[in-house]
């Protein structure tokens, strides 16, 4: 099957198919060695014992029933005093992924966090640059540039061999950005996690409390009044517009056009006037609760809304006409930094820069997903995934989430805003969730085990991480001169590379 | 000199996070820093303020102390946001965080989280009239 058709609508009852048989597939290979196993709705989380690790995954990758062959996350965590690995596997992105979960002794932390790593580097290679391996640093002398002023840039050293014009091999160290445990989540209810949650992706901080509220309501099994969840679109919507501005104005700040960096941080002040009307804050919006919503959206609102969408789309068209008729900047983006469909799929993208290499996949549209259904809109694609084929995938995603935002606006339903579902009256057994949504990056995943009020062990497996590595292997052959906008292209939001984890 | 520096000063942010969203925010039109004269600039020895803001680790910490000493005298330097002003004031007690605390000398401390735009354009003033 060709890798475009698999991730056309008309293959996904294959794809939902391959989900449903995995968790039979698991249990009829290693019901002896899995110690438990929990399904959610894209993923599935089994725990294993580290003796019966390597069989398992050797299993996994190679065994053609599974084909489990992309590495997408691994990480450490503590919880209730023991220690535990998380390893995110999955067949082509991160849809239908598999999270293992091993454990090892506390009183030979060091030795056994080894070990295991040992035995996932032996079947997956790039298990390497997780565990803080970053001995190729010193290999690459010719060039070493520090964190610089652009957003995207500021968290990155870069080191790089150069012949001539051309970047032979290069390395993104990334470590300045690994922050653990800065947060301290242990005696905090559900609502004060809430309000510290959106640090995770500060360019749109709507999207990680939107992931932790459904992970939440998925396991409780309740079904959210329509009008939240239309709420919930909207606020996606206008931080995905916020996102994306912001990605426009940075990459005309290394273009050097003055002219529409401008533009586009007006209409992006614009953005974040009305997502304060709603929220009544910026950056971090606290405004998804368990069940619902905190605020209802008034009339005047709408109105607002529904009244500045002509101007937002007048003004878009304009910024994109000054940028893409301009030869020197379409010269420069053109042909610069290509990532095929092929590679992007097996460096697991996801998001805009996955559909920019002309693959269609859009957690709105393929999956359930909050009330996208309900919505016509587009999934815009690139050809050839180069970082015109990025901007261009951008600017069409504007015009798409305007569009969303007039059908939500037209179609608002009247009804109840929250469900009573108080958090002091939340209390949970001991449970791990696994929850998903499509953020302006990509796909984002939150891990974290609850126990009665509190939370015993979160992590967040970010799509920047990625684009990262995916940006590595579009610098390789590429000139020295578009380094930076190759970095900026791929929209690397720093607080997703911040390792979260508590 | 100090009438030079306060009509043309620079800028240098170290750190990552959502302030740096909100300080980059001030470079619009709409807030529009530059009409008080300030630039952002993106090598140390440029620079004359030095503001520290977001997220801290041992590399970015001790990336933090080398930038404030590369930067020439006359220097004044900004703490922005809650985790700024916890890494400064009251949280973490390892070595590497008492040597930051002793080496860099802040002049102006800007709470929130994040501060907004306005906030940010405000400390600024403050430190304009203390040059």
């Amino acid at each position: 099957m060709m890798f475009e058709d698999s991730f056309d609508k008309t293959a996904s009852e294959k794809e939902s198919n391959y989900f449903e048989d995995l968790e039979k597939n698991l249990l009829f290979y290693f019901s002896d060695k899995i110690d438990s196993m929990f399904k959610f709705e894209n993923d599935i989380l089994c725990e294993v014992s580290i003796e019966n690790l390597d069989f398992i995954l050797e299993a996994l990758k190679n065994n053609l029933v599974f084909s489990l062959n992309r590495l997408n996350y691994i990480n450490t965590y503590e919880s209730k005093k023991r220690s535990f690995l998380i390893i995110n596997l999955s067949k082509d992105t991160n849809k239908n992924s598999t999270f293992i979960k091993v454990r090892f002794s506390r009183t030979n932390h060091e030795f056994g966090l080894k070990k295991t790593f040992d035995i996932v580097i032996k079947y997956f290679k790039e298990a390497s640059r997780f565990e803080n391996n970053y001995g190729k640093s010193h290999l690459l002398k010719d060039l070493k540039i520090y964190d610089q002023m652009p957003e995207g840039l500021d968290c990155l050293d870069i080191h790089a061999d150069i012949a001539g014009e051309e970047i032979t091999d290069i390395f993104l160290d990334d470590r300045k950005a690994h922050v653990h445990k800065f947060f301290d989540f242990e005696n905090d209810d559900i609502s004060k996690i809430i309000a510290k949650i959106s640090l995770i992706d500060h360019k749109a901080g709507v999207f990680p409390e939107i992931c932790f509220c459904m992970g939440i309501e998925n396991y409780l099994k309740v079904k959210i009044p329509k009008r939240a969840q239309y709420i919930r679109m909207l606020l996606s919507e206008l931080y995905r517009i916020s996102n994306h501005l912001s990605y426009i104005a940075n990459m005309s700040e290394l273009l050097d056009n003055k002219m529409t960096f401008n533009l586009s941080l007006i209409e992006r002040e614009q953005i974040f006037r009305i997502i304060e009307h709603i929220t009544g804050s910026r950056v971090h919006p606290n405004f998804v609760r368990v069940g619902g919503v905190k605020k209802d959206i008034s009339d005047e609102n709408i109105i607002m809304i529904n009244g500045s969408l002509v101007g937002f789309f007048k003004s878009i068209r304009k910024i994109e006409k000054i940028m893409l008729n301009d030869p020197i900047i379409f010269k420069t983006l053109d042909g610069c930094g290509n990532i095929s469909s092929s590679q992007a799929l097996n460096m697991g993208l996801t998001g805009p820069n996955l559909r920019s290499s002309g693959i269609r996949y859009d957690l709105r549209k393929n999956e359930k997903y909050l009330l996208y259904e309900d919505i016509a809109f587009v999934i815009p694609l690139g050809r050839k995934g180069d970082c015109l084929d990025r901007l261009i995938v951008r600017f069409k995603e504007l015009y798409q989430s305007l569009k969303i935002i007039k059908q939500i606006i037209d179609k608002m339903p009247i009804g109840a805003i929250q469900l009573m579902l108080p958090p002091s009256e939340l209390d949970f057994e001991y449970t791990a969730h696994i929850a998903t949504s499509e953020c302006p990056h990509g796909i984002m995943k939150l891990f974290f085990e609850l126990e009665d009020k509190r939370l015993l062990a979160f992590l967040s497996v970010c799509a920047s991480k990625k684009s990262l590595f995916a940006a590595e292997e579009a610098l390789k052959g590429s000139r020295f001169d578009d380094l930076n906008i190759i970095i900026a292209s791929f929209d690397l939001c720093p607080s997703e590379l911040l390792d979260f984890r508590w | 000199m100090r009438s030079i520096i306060k009509n043309n000063l620079n800028i240098y942010i170290v750190g990552i996070g959502c302030c740096k969203h909100e300080i980059f925010a001030t470079r619009g039109p709409v807030y529009d820093i530059s009409r008080f004269g300030i630039n952002f600039v993106s090598s140390p020895e440029d620079a004359d303020v030095f503001v520290f803001e977001g997220f801290r680790n041992s590399q970015l910490l001790t990336r933090a102390i080398e930038v404030y000493e590369m930067m020439q005298e006359p220097k004044w330097a900004i703490a922005v946001g809650k985790c700024a002003l916890e890494t400064c004031k009251y949280k973490g007690e390892d070595i590497l965080v008492k040597k930051f605390r002793s080496k860099v000398k802040f002049d102006v401390y800007l709470p929130g989280c994040p501060p907004r735009p306005e906030a940010f354009i405000y400390a600024i003033i403050r430190l304009l009239d203390k040059i």
